[in-house]
């Protein structure tokens, strides 16, 4: 019974590689292995990029020192806060709103199973999270210092219970939100700004751990007697990472015993929470209210009403609102800073715009709601196909919406830039140009894989929102659209200026968003009136 | 009203519906009967557009729903067997999106939300998340959706699942006052009584294939509208 839970679980969160659904047909197990290794390839090459320079700085300088329990601990403490980042609401939306909790409540299946099953693919969330930094660091650890037993011991241990802590505060967290959230109206404006303060808190910890490298590894000696006298836990922590026996014992006892509580304290509350519905009292409706809309506003309107309703939505697929605008009000305020840094590393402010261009460009990565979008209609997809609308219009609301979202923090950030840098008439146009036509390109594209991805089939909407192909391949796309336009651009700057190379790139980003609409006009509207 | 020629819709080999022809006239209330995966919701899927399907034709006052749907979806409505409905929306938001979308004026959606929410007890309820909804509830919602733009045809899948006794018997008035007006409902049903008291015609269908339509009598002659159907899926 717990194997066949287990097997459903993962089925559906990996889905997508054991089914292809363009074909209608179960993969072959080798296409399904193949697919397996190119996500652990492609997660290894992410977090690797990131990870690895840190690892490379911190490493010799620690270990030499004698202080390699800082390295772990420092490392450690990125993981958990990656980890943490990563799998923090899922314990929300995996055990408490997944729509088949009535169903699988209502069999003959201990609650238990059930709780463990869901809270299974959690923890393995947040170790594929922690596991990269972890075994990253274990493996420049070794490179510096050689491969012992104790050494592998260590890294194995501290990865298990940096993942097992991650666990643990994703379950607390989940439970304080599904328990505020039953006694809430607007309970994705809440979880938003929890999220939101949760990252806010990230970013701080993180780029101060950032500046703070640079200093640990010019003091290696003075800061790990420092750490060691004033934050003993922390000289424990680390030396978990380094094999030392008491100090595993005691984390993992402690874990473990943290990890007990909670786990008594979820499965006391589960069924109440799992089984509830909104205590949020009945509001009269106002028949006058009612206010006739266009059939296009109509449509925007509840996509709109989607995006905002799902806090994993917003957050997952719209935290590039707030971000894009957040770097415009930095160039604002650090814009002469920013310049002669630029200027500097370049050798002279032409590739300024170019940056800004390339930042922005990245950061879109983060506004994708188009993607997800068609996958939530979800059991509602009768809805569109039954009502008199041309497939086209209910793509174009998709799409509208994205380029709402984008195109908005995009324009405003591109003004700080002009404001703040004192660009030319041309480049700003350019720069105005390039932006527009890289939230166009982003647009069609997230809207081209939100059909050609589409997937209605889940019980849980992290599954189209965080877990699906078409976001993964998004991600990628955009990451290597950035480094190959952001590098064209370089290099026709050198001959051409700011200016032109933008031109360059606004041309050709408004020729493939060209074809790519008109994908979605032809065969976009046929595998729209296919999806069911 | 609604000429469904020849339909077939087959999933691999197998034909779900295999060259079924019915037509549907106006005031007619027309049911359609057949045991589980007899092919009942494919056929309805299929006239209202939502489901592709393999040969035939199928006309909504004489407009093909193949190359005119949209002219087509304009005149009728559809209830799905299971009213998944938007969820993060309320009831009222729910109600005026699909106003919109059949461009309802203001006034006249008020007048009719007011009416059929009031009929069946959904007025409170309507400013709550649909979410929150019972099974029942979201059904009634569905109705009310389904009769805001006044269709001409209106497509039901077992719409009688989940509603209560007095719900059923307003939706059974909703869709006499339908025919009255000179349009006509074809929908599919389980309970055979409901369909031998309030269909003026019925089809029978089994394994795909339409084996018996007609008027009610001609349908069942002397016996009970449940013996002959026992009768045929038992050949």
């Amino acid at each position: 019974m717990f194997k066949t839970l287990l097997k459903k679980q993962f089925t559906e969160i990996f889905r997508a590689y054991f089914f292809d659904q363009k074909k209608n047909k179960a993969r072959t197990h080798g296409q399904t292995v193949g697919l397996f290794i190119l996500f652990g390839f492609l997660m290894i090459l992410i977090f690797g990029s990131v990870m690895l320079p840190i690892c490379m700085m911190l490493c010799p300088a620690l270990a030499a020192t004698g202080n390699a329990w800082l390295y772990y601990a420092i490392i450690g403490l990125l993981a958990l806060v990656l980890g943490v980042f990563g799998s923090v609401f899922t314990t929300y939306t995996t055990l408490y709103v997944a729509k088949d909790n009535d169903l699988l409540l209502s069999m003959p299946i201990p609650v238990r199973y059930i709780m463990f099953s869901r809270l299974l693919s959690v923890y393995l969330m947040g170790l594929i999270y922690c596991a990269m930094p972890v075994i990253g660091a274990g493996v420049i650890y070794f490179i510096f210092t050689g491969v012992t037993v104790k050494a592998v011991i260590g890294c194995v241990m501290l990865l298990l219970i940096v993942s097992l802590i991650v666990f643990i505060l994703a379950c607390g967290l989940g439970y304080v939100v599904a328990g505020i959230s039953r006694k809430l109206k607007n309970k994705s404006v809440f979880v938003v700004l929890l999220s939101l303060a949760g990252f806010a808190l990230y970013y701080v910890l993180y780029f101060k751990a950032m500046n703070g490298i640079e200093e640990i590894v010019a003091n290696a000696a003075l800061y790990g007697q420092q750490v060691k006298d004033s934050a003993y836990i922390l000289y424990l922590f680390g030396s978990v990472g380094v094999g030392e026996a008491v100090p595993i014992l005691i984390f993992t006892a402690s874990v473990l015993a943290v990890l007990a509580l909670v786990w008594y304290i979820i499965s006391r509350s589960f069924i109440k929470i799992a089984t509830s519905t909104s205590t949020a009292s009945k509001a009269r409706v106002r028949l006058k209210d009612s206010e006739a809309k266009s059939v296009g506003a109509a449509l925007i309107g509840k996509e709109f009403a989607r995006f905002i309703a799902s806090p994993l939505y917003m957050l997952n697929s719209g935290l590039g609102v707030l971000f894009i605008p957040a770097v415009g009000v930095f160039f604002l305020i650090k814009g002469r800073e920013i310049a002669q840094t630029l200027s500097a590393a370049f050798g002279g402010s032409a590739f300024i715009a170019i940056a800004v261009y390339g930042i922005t460009l990245f950061l879109l990565m983060m506004i994708s709601p188009a993607i997800a979008s068609f996958s939530l209609e979800g059991k509602n997809i009768w809805i569109p196909r039954s009502l008199p609308i041309e497939p086209i219009r209910i793509i174009k609301a998709k799409l509208s919406l994205q380029l709402l979202l984008s195109g908005v923090p995009a324009v405003f950030t591109a003004i700080c830039a002009v404001a703040s840098f004192g660009f030319s008439v041309f480049d700003s146009v350019m720069l105005f140009s390039a932006m527009i036509s890289a939230v166009l390109l982003g647009s069609v594209f997230y809207t081209f894989l939100g059909i050609r991805f589409a997937n209605l089939t889940w019980t849980n909407e992290m599954i189209p929102i965080k877990q699906g192909t078409g976001v993964l391949v998004g991600m990628l796309s955009t990451l290597g659209f950035t480094i190959v336009s952001g590098g064209v651009c370089s290099v026709l700057c050198l001959f051409a200026g700011a200016g032109v190379s933008l031109a360059v790139v606004t041309a050709v980003s408004l020729g493939i968003s060209a074809l790519i609409y008109r994908w979605l006009k032809t065969k976009g509207c046929e595998m729209f009136e296919r999806l069911q | 009203m609604l000429r469904i020629e020849h339909l077939t819709k087959k999933y691999g080999d197998k034909a779900a519906v295999d060259d079924l022809t019915l037509h549907i006239q106006p005031g007619e209330i027309y049911g359609f009967i057949g045991h589980n995966g007899a092919g009942k919701t494919t056929t309805l899927r299929s006239a209202v557009g939502i489901q592709q399907f393999d040969a035939g034709e199928i006309y909504i006052n004489g407009l093909s729903i193949k190359t005119s749907p949209v002219e087509c979806k304009k005149q009728l409505a559809y209830i799905p067997d299971n009213p998944d409905l938007y969820d993060f929306m309320t009831g009222i938001k729910y109600l005026n999106f699909i106003a919109d979308v059949y461009g309802v004026p203001a006034d006249a959606r008020k007048k009719r939300v007011d009416e059929l929410a009031g009929a069946f007890g959904l007025t409170d309820d309507l400013g709550q998340a649909i979410s929150a909804y019972s099974h029942g509830m979201k059904q009634k919602l569905a109705l009310i959706s389904a009769w805001i733009h006044e269709p001409k045809l209106i497509i039901m899948d077992e719409p009688f699942v989940g509603l209560d006794p007095k719900a059923a018997h307003i939706l059974k008035g909703m869709m006499r006052g339908v025919c009255e007006g000179g349009g006509a409902i074809f929908f599919s049903t389980h309970v055979l009584e409901v369909a031998e008291k309030l269909c003026d015609k019925v089809a029978i269908i089994k394994q795909g294939k339409l084996i018996r339509s007609g008027t009610m009598e001609e349908v069942k002659g002397d016996d009970s509208l449940e013996e002959v159907f026992l009768e045929l899926e038992g050949e």
